[in-house]
């Protein structure tokens, strides 16, 4: 399979973001019939090089060549015309129309040239043949699991047959037996001289499937290997190695032996927005001063667990104990006024009122204290003056206190959030993918507060898919898989490739 | 701004439509100003009928303010005046402030019950209260005028209205030789409580943040289901209060379908108003003087129906939300181009 003709080449991409160097001169190639991996963390710039190749993005330098001939950047229709094939990480299905009318409206109205009704089903008799779907075609997309909705995306993308598909993070939503039902059509598809991108992040996916794994850290490409040359724990290694250098330095700040138990949790179970007990039995503990960190692929439950700690999601079982009373009963707003603070994963959703002011989203985490309000009437000046002291402190970049949250980077919106939350010191703070998207400066940044308001004897608890993250900010850490806890270990004893194999459930045994 | 410009084109608009029917548009518009603004008496005619729709804007622009619709506010007018009437025809025989005032309270303690049963609704079971808000305007409409026509209505009448209530009850006239009652004055605090509470209090704090995400207010600490209920009662007494006024000021009784719809325009001249308090001010002063106007219009050119006032206003709001819609198209595509990139760059 490896001795195919070169289809594509990725020469010299480079793209830069305001404040982060997103794409740096990437250069690999995909021959045909081959399954080539991009392997990265998050922020590795993974999504970028996506958007570049199916030309939603502009790169700032660099080509990339379909068959040798130069593709003009920045322009969709030319990727789709040279036989590229994108099946995106999020469905765009209509949920209330059947399979085959989702498969008409993408191609009369989507990429495709328009063709005709009975074509498209021709198409769509023989893709399915050829690969061992059996799909109904006449039942609605709602009714069918995620699974059988990205064998829809891939028919949809196969109509058009494409000479070189890419997908982003196909495994990442699917269960153990769709995930091999994939496997077998995308080595169907290299068998018949398909090239595949397969982009992801998970160690066990990318070996089970790739011929070739190209790894990406911080925009990079750490190196291109051979998937027979490689093992999980190497692989690891490779993804992480070097944020792990780099932030080592400042060593989590261990809580006092002393230290008396802030955060207890026993037995919680959890259900998920879409699966019902993602959490199962959970137990663990916090001591003042203490930062721990909980490691797991996405979506392993770890947001849902701090969710439900706040109070924002209801407990199945189990309960929330601060200082030793139970808390499990109480609303989000009588847990804050206990201490609880928490900096949710989605900004945008979760953490800011995006309309209203610097002052009044500072206002807002203020309630009840009597230097911003007294009987329900806001003393405007106050507020101000503490907005102001609290942008000095925590550093958030804003014109000034009177503009929209909306208009801040994502850097500021965190510290913004950060200078909301830890204001008050809060007794035990909850973190969720505190630095997700953030360049190294503001990164830095909100590290640097975590551990203060640890030192200022908060219990922390930071939730975060980036272990070098995990090991620069946490003293104890522990591993969650598929929402039961699986593994705890103090931060000095474990690197980050030995963590990274944690992770991936058991490769290395 | 774009409420002006939306004013001055509905009346071009209207004025091509009087034109394109073979009449007179100067004329017209002159026969309107001539009984909205021609003299004080005309003026007084204006503001009065300005009263019963600032309040109920007022209203609903509060509860616009947390994200939620207060359909209903033309119900909470008729429930507000049927508790005014109530107090002052079977309450105790108080005298002048005081009856009037607890009248008057009973008014907007009425309208804000009403309005508190969908909140409660939206809050604890989720249901829509843009349905909820507007289905319950018939149930108030109807038990008022079961109340009208039944245990209340005035002995040996062909008509169905309530006797009068006690002179001590009434809102005194404040303009002589005008129409003008104590009700503007309400009016006009209630302008001022709207933007003082909106702007300087905890409540309006928490009412802006739940307009802004509902999701994250609730994360940050807001007591949101309270907050909604709250939202919506509050909406509600303002509502109450213009329904209250308009028995003991301007009817002195309470009457089948004494208001043609001041509660659904209420929900046009906050829009008109763009939420804030002043801009609701001006709406409805100008949809109070297109309402005196439209009785100048017969008058003045003979076969115009009366009927172009509220097409004025219609083409106002319609005009309104055409250029807010466009201005909204915009602004997503700047947010959509915007969130692809940050997306692209996580």
């Amino acid at each position: 399979m490896e001795s195919g003709r070169e289809l594509l080449k990725v020469d010299g991409i480079s793209k830069a973001f305001p404040g982060i160097l997103a794409n740096d001169a990437i250069t690999f190639d995909l021959k045909e019939g081959e399954i080539h991996a991009l392997l990265g963390e998050n922020g590795a710039g993974k999504t970028t090089l996506v958007g570049i190749l199916y030309g939603l993005l502009h790169p700032d330098a660099g080509h990339i060549l379909v068959d040798g001939k130069v593709l003009e950047p920045g322009n969709p229709r030319e990727a789709i015309v040279h036989g590229l094939g994108f099946v995106q990480q999020h469905y765009s299905l209509v949920p209330t129309l059947t399979v085959i009318e989702n498969l008409i409206l993408s191609s009369r109205y989507g990429s495709g040239s328009a063709l005709s009704r009975e074509e498209i089903e021709r198409r769509i008799v023989k893709i399915s043949q050829r690969h061992g779907l059996t799909l109904d075609r006449t039942v609605k997309v709602e009714r069918l699991s995620v699974g059988e909705q990205q064998h829809v995306e891939l028919i949809k993308t196969l109509i058009g047959s494409p000479r070189i598909l890419i997908l982003d993070e196909p495994a990442a939503l699917l269960s153990a037996e769709e995930v091999k039902k994939l496997w077998q059509i995308l080595r169907n598809l290299a068998g018949q001289g398909v090239g595949i991108i397969l982009i992801g992040h998970k160690l066990e996916d990318v070996l089970a499937i790739a011929d070739r794994i190209t790894v990406l850290r911080l925009g990079r490409v750490v190196a291109t290997v051979s998937a027979d040359d490689v093992n999980a724990a190497q692989l690891g290694a490779m993804m992480v190695g070097s944020l792990a250098a780099q932030t080592s330095e400042s060593r989590p700040a261990a809580p006092a032996p002393d230290a008396s138990t802030a955060l207890q949790v026993r037995r919680l179970s959890v259900s998920g927005d879409r699966a019902p007990n993602l959490v199962k039995d959970i137990s663990f503990s916090v001591k003042r001063g203490e930062v721990l960190g909980v490691a797991g692929i996405i979506g392993s439950g770890q947001a849902e667990l701090l969710e439900a700690i706040m109070g924002i999601r209801p407990a199945n079982g189990g309960t929330v104990l601060l200082h030793g009373d139970d808390i499990t009963g109480l609303s989000i707003r009588r847990r804050r006024a206990r201490g609880l603070a928490f900096v949710p994963g989605d900004r945008h959703r979760d953490g800011l009122i995006r309309p209203m002011s610097v002052a009044d989203n500072l206002a807002l985490g203020a309630n009840g204290q009597p230097a911003t309000s007294r009987s329900g009437i806001l003393y405007l000046k106050s507020i101000e003056t503490r907005a102001r002291s609290l942008m000095k402190r925590f550093g958030i970049g804003a014109a000034g206190t009177g503009v929209r949250a909306a208009t801040l980077s994502g850097g500021n919106q965190q510290k913004l959030i950060l200078a909301r939350e830890l204001a008050r010191d809060p007794e035990v703070v909850l973190c969720c993918y505190p630095t997700r998207g953030l360049d190294f400066a503001s990164t830095a940044a909100v590290h640097e507060e975590l551990r203060l308001a640890a030192a200022r004897g908060a219990a922390v608890v930071v939730v975060s898919i980036d272990l070098g993250e995990l090991l620069a900010l946490a003293s104890r850490l522990i591993v969650i898989q598929a929402g039961r806890l699986t593994g705890e270990v103090a931060a000095g004893q474990v690197t980050a490739a030995e963590l990274g194999v944690m992770l991936g459930g058991g490769i290395a045994a | 701004m774009i409420s002006f410009v939306a004013v001055i084109l509905a009346f071009v608009t209207a004025a091509l439509l009087l034109t394109a029917a073979g009449q007179n548009a100067l004329q017209s518009f002159a026969g309107m100003a001539s009984t909205a603004v021609g003299s004080n008496f005309a003026v007084g005619t204006t503001l009065t009928k300005a009263v019963p729709r600032l309040l109920p804007a007022l209203g609903v622009a509060l509860a616009l303010r947390s994200g939620l619709w207060n359909i209903g506010a033309e119900g909470q007018i008729y429930l507000g005046a049927a508790a005014a009437a109530a107090v002052a025809l079977f309450g105790p025989p108080l005298s002048f402030p005081l009856g009037t005032a607890l009248a008057l309270i009973a008014a907007m303690i009425v309208g804000a019950a009403w309005a508190a049963i969908p909140g409660a609704l939206r809050a604890y079971r989720g249901l829509n209260e843009v349905i909820t808000t507007l289905m319950m305007v018939y149930v108030a409409v109807q038990l008022t005028n079961y109340l009208i026509e039944g245990p209340w209505l005035v002995p040996n009448s062909t008509w169905p209205a309530t006797p009068l209530i006690p002179f001590a009850f009434k809102l005194p006239p404040i303009w002589p030789g005008t129409l003008v009652n104590g009700g503007a004055i309400l009016a006009i605090v209630g302008v001022a409580v709207l933007a003082f509470v909106v702007n300087r209090t905890t409540f309006g704090l928490w009412l802006r943040a739940i307009g802004g995400n509902e999701r994250a207010s609730e994360v940050i600490g807001v007591p949101l289901r309270p907050m909604i209920v709250a939202a919506l009662a509050a909406s509600g007494a303002f509502a109450g209060l213009a329904g209250g006024i308009e028995v003991l000021g301007v009817r002195g009784r309470l009457l089948e379908g004494f208001s043609p719809g001041y509660g659904f325009e209420a929900i046009a001249i906050a829009l008109l108003g763009r939420l804030s308090p002043l801009g609701i001010l001006g709406a409805s002063l100008l949809f109070g003087a297109l309402d005196a106007g439209a009785a100048g219009l017969q008058v003045a050119s003979v076969g115009i129906s009366s009927a172009i006032a509220p097409v004025i206003e219609g083409l106002a709001v319609g005009y309104l939300l055409a250029a807010l819609g466009l201005a909204e198209i915009i602004s997503r595509r700047r947010e959509a181009r915007s969130a692809l990139q940050s997306a692209v760059r996580s």
